[in-house]
């Protein structure tokens, strides 16, 4: 098990939760995150540090300065500065589906995956990478180019603090309406329930990548929504629609879990294939593996570079 | 007529309601709960919904069903095929005898005729009287089934009485709500089934009462075989037998009669006679026994007469079964000859043993085993044999007698604590006399009827005081009450007790007159071989029997081991012959007076008594009583639906 999540157990959800505003919970995932760090096998984790080691059998000879060895004549691994121009966009996904708490859940997957949002921001803005926040329901809600001040950082905050309240959320027009704003080589990061096919993420997810677009998507999930349990009739109102059913859990249990799972392995595939990450979040559970993620795409990044 | 026993548990039907209102309420919940898409539960939730209906749909239908079969079943459902309230209810009475196989045809005829009336309205009843009385079931008006159950009675070798049906018919007119209620006596007007039934007043819930059958005043002939016994024993192979007979004539006119007597398929005696009008013809034939082994034979007496309407009564059986002397082992004390007065009794040819002597036999180490099998054993000397104990628990578990006979000695105080007695006191140095003996008990039934006084006149000397067990019998007691002879049931055989041994030492019995016949008696109530009821009257009653049972003469009848008596005829079951006879009082066929009136039975209160019957509410539990239910099918259509809820709702425990 690593530090990381070590680090999440201890954590509670609860008090995630209980924190009054996003800044606070912004703080309290990053500074949680960053507390594990000496566990974390991901380097660069002190981004802004930049030095020469002894190179050691087994180091990437690509790192190695080779003009550090001409004046030294000893081999050294030259740890790159991270880059200044890079530009992550985050889209959240805000339609109605996300207003939902299932009764082991503290707090419902909009305010889980705002909490996100804002920890993510906070997240880039320690690392001087630039990031916009965009919200997406029925069309995109594009908040401008990134930037990496903090005055950007407090405006997008503000831009958290909307209800999800969108009868639908629009990938396509909206990953359609934001790819000229994106730069290439930025990184796309997808924080949403994905309630949509994911046949039709393809398309667009490709016109990414061909703009050397890294991908990262954030699965938010209730646990209620994995289980599925419950054996009396239910009658169930579409958040999104509002339309409403009524069925008995116990009965399409096992067909639901199942197409579940086919849902999951098939966006976790759509992704992987273009290079990208998933991630699934449980609302749950404190969210401190985004943050590697994160740093694990970005690194993949820089050695693609 | 259909209907319910209880109606007022079809309340119960209530009870529905409540899986109906737990159907309604849960059908569809009214509060709707936020989720966040249906994406995935679009997919299949409509097939899979409309399964959930059914099935829903399905426990409802059963947890009903279930409700509704116990409320029917409490409320026992009854299905008949008369009315509740019939306006009339008629029981027959049918006479089977078979004094009425010379009326047959007519009461047939009268069976049809009082079964024609038969309607829902007018169920009827019958009764067979015949030996025992059978009945048809419950009212009825399935006319073919009633018919066809009393023809299938009409023929019966057994006699007839009315005095117990009319009392069961009465009782079962009760059982039926009728406007009236009418008793039809189908007979051949015998006035025999009769004698003890018309008591005036008897019947109280009979509307009227009716003969039907036979023409009245019309004698029956009959000439009939009343007896056919033989007289004493049969003991040796060869031996002639004595064959006492009786032939009465019940008709009105002296009538000749020629008889034949078989023994085993051959004539022995054939014989010409007149005999009176309402007289009788008895004589002892002596019969030449052909049979040359020592065996069970089997013999028969049959008349022939013209004036004889009756042939089953011509006939009657007799058996001529071996009976073999009973053995007798004492046991001998050394050194003095004491059981003199014992043997001398056992061997004296008197009257009841002269063709019977019993077998003699000393009970030494060699003769044990033999004497586990005999008849009697008189232990008098417990010494004669090391385990006398255990010869004598044998012997009475096979069924003999034992006779233990007190002498002062340990032994003897030890064989008898063995079997349960105590002895209190060894010798009391007193006279006694006899001051209680029980007349009851077969030995000494037959001393009420010569001399009993005798008894109180034996002086009995150096008596002990023995405490007998719990389950003796004390016969007889001395003047200070302790017993003198005591009687022990043990195993299948008896053991008797006597307080004193028959010397002069203790007793001056031996010079009574009832000492011979006491221990001769005691001999003949212990053969085990001549206590054994082999002569029997058809009456259709069942017998147990010791083995399979054939006929010489007729097929096997027996059912098992159970010999039913219905069939006249001689029967070798084991080693020994039965004979049935019908019975003989039957053939009197002297008819009921032209006169006679039998609606005198009736209680002249009868219609009160029917009028408060009917009004008072008196059954439809009665009306319900014997008729088909299905309320076990129900319980069990209760119980499936119970069970497939169960497996509908997915349920595993109650």
């Amino acid at each position: 098990m690593s530090g990381r999540s070590k680090i999440a157990d201890y954590l509670d959800v609860s008090l995630l939760a209980r924190l009054p505003n996003l800044e606070f919970r912004a703080g309290f995932l990053v500074d949680g995150f960053l507390s594990g760090m000496h566990a974390s096998p991901f380097r660069g984790g002190n981004v802004e540090f930049k030095e020469h080691r002894k190179y050691h059998p087994g180091d990437d000879i690509s790192d190695i300065d080779w003009k550090a060895y001409a004046r030294t004549d000893r081999l050294h691994i030259r740890i790159h500065e991270d880059d200044t121009n890079l530009n992550a966009h985050i889209l959240l996904d805000r339609s109605a589906s996300m207003n939902f708490r299932g009764p082991l859940a503290t707090m419902d997957k909009w305010d889980y995956a705002r909490s996100i949002a804002a920890a993510l921001l906070l997240f880039l803005l320690r690392q001087k990478d630039a990031s916009a926040l965009t919200l997406v329901g029925g069309d995109a809600d594009f908040s401008g180019p990134p930037a990496t001040t903090d005055l950007h950082f407090r405006r997008q905050l503000e831009r958290l603090a909307v209800n999800a309240d969108s009868r639908e959320c629009n990938w396509n027009s909206a990953l359609a309406e934001l790819e000229k704003e994106i730069r290439p080589r930025s990184i796309v990061i997808l924080i949403s329930d994905f309630y949509t096919e994911p046949r039709s993420l393809a398309e667009p997810f490709d016109r990414l990548r061909a703009k050397a677009c890294e991908l990262l998507l954030f699965h938010i999930i209730d646990p209620a929504e994995t289980d599925f349990s419950g054996t009396e009739t239910l009658l169930l109102q579409d958040n999104e629609t509002g339309e409403r059913l009524a069925l008995t859990p116990e009965l399409i249990r096992e067909n639901y879990r199942e197409q579940f799972r086919e849902h999951i392995t098939a966006l976790t595939e759509l992704v992987r294939s273009r290079a990208g990450d998933y991630l699934m979040l449980k609302t749950d559970r404190v969210p401190l593996d985004l943050f590697g993620a994160y740093l694990n795409l970005r690194a993949k990044r820089r050695k693609r570079r | 007529m259909n209907g319910f026993a209880f109606p007022a548990y079809l309340s119960g039907f209530l009870l529905l309601l409540i899986p109906i209102i737990l159907h309604l309420m849960k059908r569809k919940p009214v509060v709707p709960q936020p989720y966040p898409s249906f994406f995935f539960l679009k997919k299949t939730i409509v097939r899979k919904q409309r399964r959930n209906n059914l099935r829903k749909f399905l426990i409802l239908l059963f947890r009903c069903l279930a409700f509704l079969c116990i409320a029917c079943a409490f409320a026992y459902p009854f299905v008949s095929d008369i009315a509740l309230t019939p306006k009339d209810a008629t029981i027959l009475v049918l006479d089977s005898s078979f004094s009425t196989g010379a009326s047959r045809a007519q009461m047939r005829s009268a069976l049809k005729s009082a079964l024609s009336d038969i309607s829902p309205e007018h169920p009827m009843l019958i009764a067979s009287a015949a030996g025992r009385i059978h009945w048809s079931g419950d009212f009825s008006a399935d006319r073919n089934a009633l018919e066809t159950w009393a023809l299938n009675r009409m023929d019966s070798c057994q006699t007839s009485s009315f005095a117990t049906i009319f009392a069961m018919a009465d009782s079962r007119f009760q059982n039926i709500q009728a406007e009236r209620k009418h008793l039809v006596v189908i007979t051949d007007r015998q006035a025999l089934p009769w004698e003890g039934a018309a008591r005036p007043g008897k019947l109280r819930n009979v509307s009227d009462i009716r003969i039907a059958g036979a023409e009245a005043g019309k004698k029956t002939p009959n000439i009939a075989v009343v007896r056919a016994e033989l007289a004493g024993n049969y003991t040796h192979a060869g031996q002639d037998l004595l064959l006492n007979t009786e032939i009465h004539n019940f008709n009105t006119a002296p009538e000749p009669v020629s008889l034949t007597v078989e023994l085993e398929k051959h004539i022995v005696l054939t014989k010409e006679t007149v005999i009176p009008a309402h007289g009788s013809f008895r004589e002892q034939f002596r019969l030449k026994n052909h049979v040359p082994i020592f065996r069970p034979i089997p013999g028969k007496i049959r008349i022939t007469a013209k004036n004889n309407a009756i042939s089953l009564d011509d006939t009657r059986y007799f058996a001529a079964n071996p009976v073999t002397p009973p053995t007798v082992f004492l046991t001998p004390l050394p050194g003095q000859n004491p059981r003199e007065f014992i043997r001398t009794a056992l061997t004296s040819r008197g009257d009841t043993l002269d063709s019977l002597a019993p077998d003699l036999h000393p009970l030494t180490p060699a003769t044990a085993r033999n004497a586990i099998e005999s008849d009697i054993l008189i232990v008098e000397n417990p010494n004669a044999v090391k385990n006398m104990e255990s010869i004598l628990d044998q012997q009475l578990a096979s069924g003999g007698t034992a006779v233990i006979l007190w002498r002062n000695s340990e032994r003897t105080r030890l064989l008898l604590n063995h079997f349960g007695f105590h002895i209190r006191k060894a010798g009391l140095r007193e006279t006694h006399r006899l001051e209680l003996i029980d007349f009851e008990h077969p030995l000494f039934k037959d001393y009420l009827n010569i001399n009993a006084g005798s008894w109180f006149d034996i002086l009995f000397f150096n008596v002990p005081q023995i405490v007998p067990p719990q389950n003796a019998r004390i016969i007889a007691a001395f003047s200070d009450r302790h017993p003198a002879l005591m009687e022990v049931p043990r195993g299948k055989g008896k053991l008797f007790v006597l307080a004193v041994p028959p010397d002069r030492d203790h007793t001056n019995w031996q010079t009574f007159a009832n000492f011979l016949p006491f221990w001769r008696e005691l001999i003949l109530q212990a053969n085990r071989k001549s206590t054994i009821q082999t002569e029997f009257t058809a009456d259709g009653s069942p017998h147990p029997l010791p083995g399979e049972v054939a006929s010489p003469e007729t097929e096997i009848i027996s059912d098992g081991r159970t010999f039913r008596l219905n069939t006249p005829g001689c029967y070798l079951c084991g080693k020994l012959l039965y004979t049935i006879n019908p019975p003989a009082k039957e053939s009197d066929t002297t008819p009921l007076p032209e006169n006679f009136d039998p609606s005198t039975l009736l209680n002249p209160q009868a219609a009160q008594i029917l009028n408060q019957n009917t009004a008072g509410k008196t059954g439809i539990l009665k009306a319900a009583a014997g008729k088909h239910s299905p309320w076990r099918l129900i319980l069990l259509t209760a119980l499936l639906c119970f069970l497939a809820e169960l497996g509908l709702a997915n349920r595993t425990v109650l």
